[in-house]
């Protein structure tokens, strides 16, 4: 495991998972395996917070699951993301942008 | 459209239960393969490889259970999981689901059932909104007793007539006014003339009350039975019968409606019955006719009884009220300060003239003839039960609490297997809801039965406008109280448990050598509370007992067994004719002697005496001395005729009334013994005389006798001084003389004899009351037996669950003290010893509860006072008593853990680890 990991920020991992499912279905391995690549193997996602994130996700509506094949031909279940998932991301993107905005405003200042 | 597909999604999650978990395990399980397969491309070797993917899920089962909270309905779910495994659960502690169960259904139902009835009978009596709003007035009056001092107390009666006109008349303020007031009416009955007790009253009298009829109707405002001055019925009416009196005299006839009954020569028309509920003004009020107010009193009333009750109109207040009532009073005695009938004489010989009072209706229902009584009792009970609702709660407390404690390695262990503390709180709350729910379900049948009980106490003159039903608000109550008092105490260790280190719990829960001090601290605490409240009820019962068993022993002055008390009805007219007196005189000495005579020639009778019982007293000085005295003045028969002999009282002094008594010059009088004890204190009164202005002239008596005190109507009666003069001197028309018969065998057998000889005697003789005088003085006792017999049980209710409380506090102590028990008896203990060392701990507990108890006792058992008789409120007897049997019983509920603490195998104890 690398030094540079990171606790992710309470409250982003919902748009992590929700940006990952824009890239097309997926499961929870490959969802995890994404995040940790896209953020160079800095973010790393505890399985007993996205599994809960997942089924939360799901019951709110914004993802949805159905049981497919995987790469290597086994039985798994995939997530995409639904029209109200889409528009929650828009929302949480920029919310996201806002923040991260306003924190290197204070950090680095200009 | 979003919320029902998650409604519908989450509900097919409920049912779809296995089938989702096998696919949530489905998927966990090849993101663990996955990873596991990538950490073998990333070089480690398989079985590194599989341990690295696991360890880096997480505790899989924990995750699973968060995931399941997640998945919607997972409350529903669990709540139905918690039912059946807290039904299992408690199913598995049957003594403990017994206990709680019983000590909730003892508490709720029995708080419940009494406070139902004060609040029905005492506090709320009236129906309807705004029951507040109903009052009654009356002239202010005062209590007209036997002795001066009991003269003088503010009374509640009712207005005279023009004072109930002008009242009418003032209808300004009220937006209703109606009027009753008692009637008599003669109905045949067999051989005898039966009086009936019924109301007049205005014809709004029921829609004031608001009160519908069971069976046909009320009074039309114009349907008033036609009267002459002395309000006797001179024409054909229509009446509406009482609920008992259409049961005892018409069976419940369903057609009733339309018949007719005759009272007193007139022919009454039935036009309604109502329900049961409705006894008013008195429970025996067995029927209503419709009048017009009186204008003038008649010759032989009291002046002021007719009631009035009004409904104040909105925004009027009782304070305005009674500064209208004053104007009124005195434009009233401006306008009759001499009247025909003597209204303003009397009104200005009161204290402060002719005034008004006026109260919320309510307090008639606490303030009648016997409501003391009954209010106290039903007080007293409320006191009881009170304490017993505390104990229960301690109980249910000390209970859950030893329960929960001992579960707390189950707890851990769940805990350790993924369970969140609030999902344990959970598990718990249902248990104990469940448990309250069970325990409120049998305190409703309790109140059931105890209502039915309970209602067979109220005397029957007590007026009731209400059916006693369930108290709902008090129900609630109760059953909230057991409820916090299980939640709070069962509750308390999961949230410690949930908080505690679960390697600690766990190490604990099983090896744990001696009991940790701060939760025992609770524990204790309630024991010591429950024993002080048990003591305190103890002591209450105790003296109420104690109470009760001095009342049934005391001397009524006479032989009740095997006797008859017949109280005469005479017709008026014959024996008491104020203007031709030494006639009437005549004729009642003829009838005393033909009585006499023909009943003592009864078979199985021993004796016959006749007397008189006066009702008011004389002012009478004793000779040689200065003051004035009041003494009552009764009549009695003389020689074979004498009561004295035939009730068997015995003769302190000198002799019984014989010949000698009678005639001219002949002053003689028997005393009672409290009047000897009060006129010649510690001197003999045998040759002694007395007297003074008699209402009959100037009179001296001379004291030829003392007999004992009589106490013949009730036990607790007091005892006035009392001169006897034998009937044939005494010339007191207007009273009814009194027969005593003694009988050889059971006097229920001669009654019906008894009332042949006395038709027979004197045909125009009404309905005698025939009484067997042991039970009357038994009914007499009737309040205080039954109170008694609630404050015994309360008492043992409470007595055995402080038992159990602090069996439960020893036997957990006990079974968490095992192992140190083992060591202590490894290392030479003797079993003496350890006996000594788990009772001592009981008993430190027992004397604490004890010593609160006897300072809260001390200081409540004061409020008692007025119903004990004979009883001081801090008897030592009952006192010391009490301590003895809740030290005994307390000490036997120590004995059973400790024996079994003495019972601990060294060997078994210490290989417990």
């Amino acid at each position: 495991m690398s030094k540079d990991k990171m606790d992710l920020l309470q409250g982003t991992l919902d748009l992590l998972i929700l940006k990952a499912l824009k890239l097309g279905p997926m499961h929870g391995f490959g969802i995890s395996v994404l995040i940790r690549q896209m953020s160079e193997d800095v973010l790393r996602v505890e399985q007993g917070s996205l599994y809960p994130a997942l089924y939360r996700l799901e019951r709110q509506g914004w993802i949805s699951s159905e049981w497919g094949v995987s790469d290597n031909n086994r039985k798994a279940k995939f997530y995409k993301l639904t029209v109200a998932g889409r528009k929650q991301l828009v929302e949480e993107t920029s919310n996201w942008e806002k923040l991260s905005r306003a924190i290197n405003l204070i950090v680095r200042p200009a | 459209m979003k919320w029902r597909q998650q409604l519908l999604a989450r509900f097919r999650s409920l049912f779809r239960k296995a089938e989702l978990d096998s696919e949530m395990d489905a998927e966990m399980r090849l993101h663990i393969e996955l990873q596991r397969q990538e950490n073998i491309e990333g070089g480690m070797a398989p079985e590194q490889a599989h341990d690295a993917a696991v360890r880096e899920f997480g505790w899989l089962e924990s995750v699973k259970e968060i995931c399941r909270d997640q998945r919607g309905v997972a409350w529903l779910d669990n709540l139905f999981q918690d039912v059946f495994f807290g039904l299992r659960m408690l199913r598995k502690a049957p003594a403990f689901t017994a206990v709680v169960i019983l000590s909730m259904a003892l508490g709720v139902g029995a708080t419940t059932a009494i406070y139902s009835v004060v609040n029905t009978i005492l506090l709320n009596p009236v129906p309807g909104t705004q029951p507040d709003r109903l009052m009654q007035i009356a002239e202010q009056n005062y209590t007209q007793g036997l002795f001066a001092k009991e003269n003088n107390m503010p009374a509640f009666y009712g207005v005279s007539p023009p004072a109930l006109e002008a009242l009418g008349d003032a209808g300004d303020f009220f937006s209703d006014f109606a009027w009753f007031d008692s009637a008599g009416m003669e109905r045949s009955a067999g051989d005898f003339t039966e009086n009936e007790g019924g109301a007049w009253v205005s014809p709004n009298f029921f829609s004031l009350l608001r009160v519908q009829p069971l069976l046909g109707r009320t009074f039309a405002r114009d349907e008033l039975t036609p009267v002459d001055e002395n309000r006797r019925p001179i024409g054909d009416s229509v009446i509406v019968l009482s609920y008992s009196w259409w049961q005892s005299l018409f069976g419940g006839d369903p057609y009733i409606i339309g018949k007719r009954i005759k009272l007193s020569g007139q022919h009454f028309t039935i036009i309604g019955v109502m329900p049961r509920r409705f006894q008013f003004p008195a429970g025996y009020t067995k029927f209503w006719v419709a009048a017009e107010p009186l204008r003038e009193r008649p010759n032989f009333m009291t002046p002021a009884n007719t009631r009035v009750l009004v409904r104040l109109k909105p925004g009027v207040t009782q304070q305005l009220t009674e500064s209208r009532l004053q104007m009124l009073a005195q434009r009233l005695t401006q306008d009759h300060p001499v009247s025909k009938w003597g209204y303003g004489q009397e009104w200005a010989r009161r204290p402060h003239g002719l005034g008004f009072w006026i109260r919320p209706l309510r307090f008639e229902f606490q303030g009648g003839y016997g409501s003391e009584d009954l209010r106290r009792t039903l007080f007293g009970l409320l006191g009881a039960i009170g304490f017993v609702l505390l104990i229960v709660c301690a109980n249910i407390g000390n209970l859950t609490l030893a329960r929960t404690e001992k579960r707390q390695q189950e707890l851990g262990i769940r805990c350790a297997l993924g369970a969140g503390r609030g999902r344990l709180m959970r598990q718990l709350l249902t248990e104990n809801l469940l448990l309250a729910c069970m325990g409120g379900l049998a305190g409703l049948v309790v109140t059931h039965w105890a209502l039915k009980l309970l209602v067979l106490m109220i005397p029957s003159h007590m007026p009731r406008l209400k059916e006693v039903s369930v108290d709902w608000q008090a129900l609630g109550f109760a059953l909230l109280a057991s409820l916090v008092s299980a939640l709070i105490f069962g509750l308390a260790p999961a949230w410690r448990a949930g908080r505690a280190q679960l390697g600690e719990v766990l190490k604990q829960a099983g090896t744990a050598t001696t009991v940790g001090v701060g939760r025992g601290v609770y524990r204790s605490g309630l024991v010591v509370t429950e024993i002080a409240l048990a003591l305190v009820l103890l002591t209450g019962a105790g003296l109420m007992i104690q109470s009760v068993v001095r009342l049934l022993h005391v001397d009524p002055g006479f032989d009740p067994q095997n006797l008859i008390y017949v109280n005469l009805q005479l017709p008026w007219k014959t024996y008491n004719d104020p203007e031709h007196d030494l006639q009437a005189s005549g004729r009642r000495n003829v009838l005393y002697g033909q009585l006499h005579d023909r009943l003592a020639s009864l078979p199985g009778v021993i004796a016959v005496g006749m007397g008189k019982h006066s009702v008011w007293p004389e002012k009478l000085k004793i000779e040689s001395q200065g003051a004035v005295v009041e003494l009552l003045r009764d009549g009695c028969g003389i020689g074979a005729s004498d009561f004295f002999r035939a009730m068997r009282v015995p003769l302190h002094a000198g002799r019984y009334f014989d010949k000698r008594d009678i005639g001219a010059g002949a002053d003689t009088a028997i005393i009672n013994e409290t009047m000897a004890q009060m006129c010649w204190p510690g001197e003999s009164p045998i040759g002694k005389s007395f007297g003074g202005q008699s209402p009959y002239g100037v009179c001296k008596f001379q004291v030829v006798g003392v007999v004992d005190d009589l106490r013949d109507q009730r036990y607790d009666q007091s005892v006035k001084p009392i001169f006897y003069r034998p009937c044939h001197e005494l010339r007191l028309e207007g009273l009814a003389p009194f027969i005593v018969i003694r009988t050889q065998t059971d006097p229920h057998a001669l009654v019906s004899a008894i009332k042949k000889e006395l038709k027979e005697t004197e045909p125009a003789m009404e309905m005698p009351g025939i009484q067997v005088v042991r039970q009357v003085l038994y009914d007499s006792t009737q309040a205080q037996r039954t109170y008694m017999l609630y404050m015994a049980v309360f008492a043992i209710v409470g007595l055995l669950l402080s038992a159990i409380g602090i069996y439960g506090v020893l036997a957990y102590s006990v079974a968490r003290r095992t192992r140190e028990i083992g060591i202590r008896m490894a290392i030479g203990a003797q079993r003496r010893q350890v006996l000594g060392m788990v009772m001592g701990q009981g008993a430190r507990l027992v004397a604490g509860g004890i010593a609160v108890g006897l300072l809260a006792a001390f200081w409540l058992t004061r409020l008692l006072k007025r119903q004990l008789f004979q009883v001081s409120p801090q008897d030592p007897i009952v006192f010391g008593g009490v301590v003895l049997v809740l030290f005994v019983v307390a000490l036997l509920a120590c004995l059973m853990p400790a024996i079994r603490a003495t019972r601990v195998d060294p060997m078994t104890a210490l290989r417990y680890e």
